[in-house]
């Protein structure tokens, strides 16, 4: 091919161009630590770099969603272990009160104890937490959860709340539940189940009481109708001198038939009943419905039961087991909840330690692609560098040719 | 042969010739920096009497490589314009600063943060910080496109004129050639043929051209486009580019428009596909037409997906204030262009997004057609609407149909009708439209530069449930609420409005007097009357039973399960309108007869997050329409966001690769060319020795005849 003078200018100073550009890209790479500077450098690595960026700052927000869940939840161990506690004091009291040869000043200096207890339950029920938020309120956490207000005739302590929960996002697919509401924690404790005699249709009672809670539990549960009121009579008729009836006033079917002896103890579901009476005459049992009792008013009944100088014995078992039944369910309501709080504490944990694990295979997947290899980038920028000066080199011998020079 | 010249004669032709060899020579010598110099040389052949005949001077040059280098001159100049402009896009792109996706991810990651602590007012005006800032961030890119948009045009026009100009100079050159050819026959005109064929190189930049000689004969050179529209014709007329646009103005398409400027001919034009125009004009169109309005409407449509539904999620939810939520974004409304052979051009129509569709709006514009006249009051007619690229032609769904809807249009001030795509329109004018008028709509287009705030309080966003579920505490049951939602908070207590829901608008939900019927109050109590039977109850006191559910299959979806299969039927009232009383709620366990469970407005219910751990879930969830053919087919903010960056990131990508290759093939036939046109200074360095020995030479034969004359006189004396 003929070579012009402008054809030997044109190719040197288009390879120089393209030498300079090369390596004015791989220094860029090198100066940045980026091999992936533009989209266009690899549109599909680009595109899976902005994904996994996404990615990985959401794992960062999620870390702080189970640092803060995690906090919420100890806080609420800690203030239902400090309940715990201090009922279990509770509990050994009155059991103590139980005890025949004490006496009323005894007794009082019992009750004053259980008072404090009664105000300390108090006061961890309405936990704040560093905001300034009632933590059992539910959703309305600007005011306080519990009121107490001793001269009430009726709910001593009152639940200002509401029984809503919130739940914090620990991953994309993993939500818990980081609060609870004080009405399901301590208000929605169930009571003794009990009855009450409606009526006594010429036998006479003596005594009765409940001896064996747990059947009577679950006579009461299992017959317990919430709507017609009527199901839940039941009418002892004598209608021997041996033998008892026991009918339910609402469907008036025959229950069962009880041994009867006037004058002595007969047992009917855990309860026992001294009934004296002739043939015909009947007694009407009511079965109660059950009840919701707080711990802390469960704790002030007792003590005003044991600061009541005029206090008969009777009285005193049915509140000593009132207050222990209320005391055994409200316990147990709380190691629930405790258990539940332990569970959902591991499930953050474990949702974190899956959240660190991803977090490094992401940084490694977008470090791949758009990270630069220095040791290749280095011997790279070496070789172009060699080729832009044997370039720069050799121009100016080339152009330095010419017959001009000659003739 | 006869050869009967003296030789003063040929001595003087010889004499001549190195003259004028030298004279070449020395042209070529000191033209070698002329841009589009060809080389000259000058060849004699003998005369038949003796001595040197005149000889003719022409340039030498290959016509293949010419004509090869205008096509790759014209395949770099498209390739160039294309990457210049991509490249633009895609640098912007690139910055991290300018990253979309991050001020997204940051936005989601200020709402998780405040939905774990509801009532902190830090945290939540961090969110409108995090709101105002990924706003900034999707109108400055928006803005940028728009601005790239206004470059394009102004290119397209810069590039129209340039080629208009050239144009002209080809004509005028043609002409001035065939007046110089005529009067020499010892040359070319070269200096004009170098000029035009310069010319011609440089037009072939911009369009792509295809060069023939004249079918008149003689020397003229015809110019057609390299589909076939001639620019340049044979008897010096020419066609030259307008640039309109129709509908869009602010669009500019090309015409060809010939100027023949005669008496006895019209005048005519012709459109012309821009996408095969080739040259440096083709690649801006292609660019403005593959990659910067895909783009633009691309981004639009992102920020109108993530917008809407974040106001629809804000309005499922109670504020700070106590208030239903409002909208955070505002979505501005957009207006039509009218076609220009619409009967009355100052008609409009006005379109908005339907809210809560902000999933159907695609990347498509959309052409309104009226289809009969008006008719009644208010007036009604039907219009076709159809799904339009955005380059004007058809939009063809999987099956390679158009995608059309005809609808029923009532047109009056402030009544907007549903159409396809998530849109809404307004044909404001009532009976003034008329058959065949034509509107085009295109909601994607300005979206992502006229987005802004609706409220910069942090109040305003709704964290909270507006309602709340409360078992009472003497149910005996163990059924716990599993969920509750609310998903209707419109407030229209005159029920105009078919959206209309229970809420009455003052902080609680409706009662009898207030309610859409006579007989019954909002629903808002839930009574068993089994394990699996409950009737459903308003707020009269007493309570009126609403409905009865016997043996529902489960607890879920309670107020639904009502509508569906209670007995007595749901009231008409409530079914007629489309989501009343548009809360729900669920139940898990086993309720005891006589359980309740009441709803009733979250008042104070300021630490209840359930709304807000529902916008931070936006994130994850499918809601930017990812296909224009119609199908249904959803990704998440990001993954629209990183493919319009792998989009823009392929085409620069490619871009690269076509403008490396053409360069390359430019290069060569450059090269190819430039070898047998251009100058060689050694070449020339030989001829001037070779031709100054000839012309001593030739000045000795003179000489030599001289001599010989006074040899002979010297004789006769």
């Amino acid at each position: 091919m003929r070579v012009t003078t402008n054809l030997i200018y044109d190719q040197n100073l288009r390879a120089i161009n393209n030498s300079q550009s090369s390596l004015s890209d791989i220094q860029t790479q090198l100066a940045t630590g980026k091999k992936l500077l533009r989209p266009s450098d690899d549109p599909v690595g680009a595109s899976q770099v902005v994904r996994l960026t996404e990615e990985l700052d959401k794992i960062t927000q999620y870390k702080r969603n189970v640092d803060l869940a995690t906090n919420n939840l100890e806080l609420q161990e800690t203030s239902l272990r400090g309940i715990k506690d201090v009922v279990d004091r509770a509990r050994v009291l009155v059991v103590q009160s139980g005890n025949g040869i004490l006496s009323a000043d005894d007794r009082k200096a019992l009750a004053s104890e259980i008072e404090q207890i009664r105000n300390q339950v108090i006061d961890l029920m309405n936990t704040q937490n560093a905001a300034g938020d009632y933590i059992f309120s539910g959703y309305q956490s600007q005011s306080q959860a519990f009121e107490f207000n001793p001269s009430a005739q009726t709910d001593v302590i009152k639940f200002n709340g509401d029984d809503g929960t919130n739940d914090i996002q620990l991953s994309d697919s993993v939500k818990i539940r980081t609060t609870t509401s004080g009405k399901t924690l301590f208000e929605d404790v169930p009571a003794r189940l009990s009855y009450s005699i409606a009526a006594t249709n010429g036998a006479t009672l003596d005594t009765s009481g409940v001896k064996n809670q747990g059947t009577f539990d679950r006579f009461h549960q299992i017959n317990f109708d919430p709507v017609n009121a009527i199901n839940n009579r039941y009418e002892f008729t004598i209608v021997s001198n041996t033998q008892i009836d026991v009918r339910n006033a609402g469907t008036g079917s025959l229950i069962e038939s009880i041994p009867f002896n006037s004058g002595v103890n007969t047992q009917f579901e855990g309860i026992e009943m001294n009934i004296s009476g002739s043939v015909g005459e009947s007694v009407t049992l009511d079965l109660n419905r059950p009840e919701k009792k707080n711990i802390a008013e469960t704790l002030h009944t007792m003590m005003l039961l044991l600061n009541d100088s005029a206090l008969n014995p009777q009285a005193l078992a049915t509140g000593i087991d009132d207050t222990l039944v209320g005391i055994d369910n409200a316990m147990s309501q709380l190691s629930r909840e405790n258990s539940s709080i332990g569970s959902r504490l591991n499930i953050a944990e474990s949702v974190n330690s899956s959240l660190l694990d991803s977090e490094v295979t992401n940084e490694r997947a977008r470090s791949a692609i758009e990270d630069v290899d220095y040791a290749q980038a280095s011997s790279d920028f070496a070789r172009q560098e060699t080729a832009l000066e044997a370039a720069f080199a050799s121009f100016p011998r080339i152009a330095n040719l010419s017959l001009f020079n000659f003739i | 042969m006869i050869q009967n010249a003296d030789l003063f004669s040929i001595a003087k032709t010889g004499i001549n010739a190195s003259s004028r060899l030298l004279n070449t020579t020395s042209n070529n010598i000191a033209n070698i920096n002329s841009e589009g110099y060809v080389r000259e040389r000058t060849e004699f052949t003998s005369r038949l009497n003796g001595g040197v005949d005149f000889g003719f001077t022409d340039r030498v040059f290959d016509v293949f490589a010419q004509n090869q280098l205008r096509r790759d001159t014209s395949l770099v100049g498209e390739a160039q314009a294309f990457y210049d402009r991509v490249e633009g896009l895609d640098r912007i792109l690139a910055s991290e600063a300018n990253s979309i996706s991050q001020s997204m991810t940051r936005f989601f990651s200020s709402i998780q943060t405040a939905a774990d602590d509801p009532t902190s007012m830090p945290a939540r005006d961090a969110i409108m910080g995090e709101a105002g800032g990924m706003l900034n961030r999707v109108t400055q890119l928006g803005d940028f496109i728009k601005s790239k948009e206004a470059e394009a045009e102004l290119q397209i026009q810069q590039s129209v004129d340039r080629a208009n100009d050239l144009i002209n100079q080809i004509g005028d050159l043609n002409e001035a050639i065939a007046v110089v050819s005529g009067s020499s026959v010892v040359d070319t005109p070269s200096q004009l043929l170098n000029q035009r064929d310069q010319a011609i190189l440089d037009l072939a930049e911009i369009v792509s051209i295809e060069v023939r000689n004249s079918p008149n004969g003689g020397s003229g050179l015809t110019v057609n486009l390299t589909t076939g529209e001639s620019l340049v014709m044979a008897d010096g007329s020419f066609n030259v580019f307008a640039v309109g646009g129709e509908p869009d103005f602010t669009n500019r398409e090309l015409t060809l428009r010939t100027s023949f400027n005669s008496p006895t001919k019209g005048e005519s034009s012709i459109n012309i596909r821009e996408e095969s125009l080739g040259g440096g004009l083709g690649g801006l169109f292609k660019y403005r037409e593959q990659v910067l309005e895909p783009a633009q409407r691309s981004l639009g449509k992102l920020s109108i997906a993530l917008a809407d539904a974040v106001n629809t999620q804000n309005k499922q939810g109670l504020d700070y204030d106590q208030q239903l939520g409002s909208n955070i974004f505002n979505i501005p409304e957009f207006r039509a262009i009218n076609y220009p052979s619409n009967s009355d051009l100052s008609l409009g129509v006005k379109g908005r997004i339907t809210p809560g569709s902000g999933a159907d709006v695609s990347n498509n514009d959309y052409r309104v057609t009226v289809l009969n006249t008006p008719a009644g009051t208010p007036p009604t007619f039907d219009v076709e609407v159809a799904a339009l690229k955005n380059n004007g032609s058809p939009q063809l769904d999987r099956d390679g149909n158009p995608i059309t809807q005809t609808l029923t249009i009532s047109a009056e001030p402030g009544v907007y009708n549903a159409t396809i795509g998530g849109m809404e329109i307004e044909f404001a004018r009532g009976s003034d439209y008329a058959t065949g008028d034509s509107f085009l709509l295109q909601p994607a287009r300005e979206a992502a530069t006229s987005l802004s705030l609706a409220t910069t309080r942090a109040e305003d966003w709704a964290f909270a449930s507006p309602i709340r579920i409360n078992g009472s505490i003497n149910n005996l049951g163990d059924a716990q609420v599993t969920a509750s939602r609310a998903s209707n908070t419109v407030v229209d207590t005159s029920f105009a409005n078919p959206n209309a829901s229970a809420f009455d608008g003052n902080g609680g939900l409706q009662d009898i007097t207030s309610s859409p019927s006579g007989s019954f109050g909002a629903p808002v109590s839930i009574r068993f009357t089994s394990e699996n039977s409950y009737e459903v109850l308003d707020n009269s006191s007493p309570a009126n039973v609403i409905s009865t559910v016997n043996s529902a299959s489960d607890l879920t979806n309670l107020i639904d399960q009502a509508k569906n299969s209670g007995t007595p039927a749901w009231p008409a009232e409530f079914s007629a309108l489309t989501d009343y009383p548009g809360y729900d709620l669920s139940l898990q366990g086993r309720p005891k007869p006589g359980d309740i469970f009441t709803i009733e407005f979250n008042t104070n219910g300021i630490n209840d997050n359930s709304n807000a751990v529902a916008l931070g879930q936006l994130q994850q969830m499918d809601f930017v329409s990812q296909s224009n053919a119609g199908n249904s087919s959803r990704a998440t903010f990001n993954e629209a966001y990183s493919s319009l960056v792998g989009f823009v990131g392929s085409a620069a990508a490619t871009a690269d690769v076509n403008l490396q290759a053409a360069s390359v093939m430019q290069a060569q036939s450059s090269d190819w060319f430039e070898s047998t046109a251009g100058v060689s200074l050694d070449e020339e360095a030989a001829n001037l020795i070779q031709f100054q020995q000839s012309y001593a030479a030739a000045a000795q034969i003179l000489s030599s005849a001289q001599e010989m004359f006074n040899t002979i006189l010297a004789v006769a004396r």
